[in-house]
């Protein structure tokens, strides 16, 4: 599953580096750095609704304070 | 053969002063660059006016293509007379390259110019003309790329004298080791740094005179092309990347702009692979593409060079903490390294584009502020003395 995090200005505004590195985090804790491959990536076309990140090409608008439960929905609810 | 050259200067206040007696300026002509470094008889403000006096006076009339004759005569007419010393004086260097590859070297009292050829040291022949009663030494010659030339005011030889070192710092010493730091450093102001800082640790951080290392390298062109924002109509994106990705081998480019970066994949056809790796946490991390030397994202980065260039061109600042700066692997930091040390022109091409997410006030400031950012950045650029040109789309 390819996973990428746009790190483009307005979402590093947003807060790109804290959901990279809890993602990061959480694919290590559950094991799974196997099935998941987090990637960085330029602008999405969606600033307004940063941080974009793509799962496997789906589009899904992500703040630091809900990364877990997008984790455990779209990342782990779907491997 | 078309010289270009890397020319950077560097100098310590004598301790407890704040005005510097030594004073260093790079001019350009239609066919040369010159460097001039002046040194007035004294330290403080005396010796500030002095040394202003005869390298602004030397700058302009040599622009105006005045002889060296009426040069020196003027200085001797026009710089006042010091009430304790009961003379005019300053000592001063110039050197001249031209685009052709002449050069003309002229001193008169400062220490010996330093040449530097394939690694070894070059001898300058003696050539000494009496002017106004001052021995006045002139060399004409031809340089070659690679060469490197450094000028010293009296503050680099009395370094250390009757401290460390009991006559100073010898200038065949200063010779040797500025040798081989060229063959450590890349550009002529890490070169000016390395030697200055050297100066400053032999007087035990308390130069007992003011002391200035300029130096003037002979370059290849090095033009870098830097795009910067989409362009406003998106049909115009592919005049906007054919254009940027013109120049020769030699041309080095960069992208600043997660936008810009997805337009120059998807017009060249080329993958864009983003890293994830934050080394500082204010500046995004940055992306690869082929044939482009450096990918990052726009305004966060760019504000960011700016600063860096900016404290270059103030020149105190420049120490060994600011290239330690320089050498982070941060995107802000890798433009502002490739603008400062390996580009000799520079190119922009400008989007005008705005991206409405950047109008949210909510953000920490105006990010729709990329026109502002690049007037800037040609201004800073500018004022390193490297000719900056900017297309808009």
């Amino acid at each position: 599953m390819r996973v990428s995090i746009c790190i483009g200005s307005a979402c590093h505004l947003k807060g790109s580096r804290q959901i990279i590195e809890r993602l990061q985090g959480l694919v290590r804790q559950y094991g799974v750095a196997g099935k998941v491959d987090l990637n960085g990536a330029f602008c999405s076309g969606n600033c307004e609704n940063g941080v974009c990140v793509t799962v496997d090409g789906e589009l899904f608008s992500v703040q630091p304070e809900n990364v877990d439960a997008f984790f455990e929905k779209e990342i782990l609810g779907r491997l | 053969m078309g010289v270009t050259v890397d020319v950077a200067y560097k100098s310590l206040n004598k301790f407890s002063e704040i005005l510097c007696g030594d004073k260093v300026e790079i001019l350009q002509t239609e066919d040369s660059h010159i460097l001039i470094l002046a040194d007035g008889m004294g330290s403080g403000v005396k010796a500030n006016i002095l040394a202003t006096l005869t390298s602004k006076i030397l700058g302009t009339m040599f622009l105006n293509g005045a002889t060296l004759e009426e040069c020196v005569s003027t200085i001797v007419e026009t710089l006042p007379v010091c009430q304790v010393r009961k003379v005019a004086y300053s000592t001063f260097s110039i050197l001249q390259v031209f685009h052709n590859g002449e050069a003309y070297l002229v001193e008169f009292d400062n220490p010996g110019c330093i040449f530097i050829r394939g690694g070894k040291l070059m001898p300058i022949p003696q050539n000494i003309r009496e002017i106004e009663g001052k021995c006045v030494n002139e060399y004409r010659f031809r340089v070659q790329k690679g060469d490197t030339l450094i000028l010293m005011s009296d503050g680099t030889i009395h370094a250390g004298v009757g401290q460390l070192l009991n006559f100073g710092w010898l200038w065949e010493d200063i010779a040797k080791y500025a040798v081989k730091q060229y063959a450590l450093t890349v550009s002529a102001m890490r070169l000016a740094a390395a030697i200055s800082q050297a100066c400053d640790e032999l007087y035990q951080y308390r130069p007992g005179d003011d002391t200035t290392v300029a130096c003037m390298r002979i370059i290849d062109s090095r033009p870098v092309h830097l795009m910067t924002g989409p362009a406003q109509k998106p049909d115009d994106d592919e005049a906007m990347v054919d254009s940027f990705m013109s120049g020769d081998e030699t041309t080095k480019r960069i992208v600043c702009g997660g936008t810009s970066a997805t337009i120059v994949s998807r017009v060249l056809g080329r993958s864009l692979d983003v890293s994830m790796e934050y080394v500082d946490p204010d500046i995004p991390p940055i992306a690869y593409m082929d044939g482009i030397e450096l990918v990052t994202e726009g305004v966060l980065t760019l504000n960011r060079v700016i600063q860096l260039l900016k404290r270059y061109a103030k020149n105190e600042t420049v120490s060994e903490e600011f290239f330690l700066e320089l050498d982070k692997p941060n995107g802000a930091s890798m433009v502002a390294k490739m603008l400062i040390e390996d580009c000799t022109e520079l190119h922009l091409y400008v989007g005008r584009a705005i991206n409405s997410a950047y109008q949210n006030p909510g953000l920490p400031f105006d990010l729709g502020i990329r026109q502002n950012l690049v007037e800037q950045l040609k201004h800073a650029v500018e004022e390193m003395g490297k000719p900056v040109e900017v297309s808009y789309y």
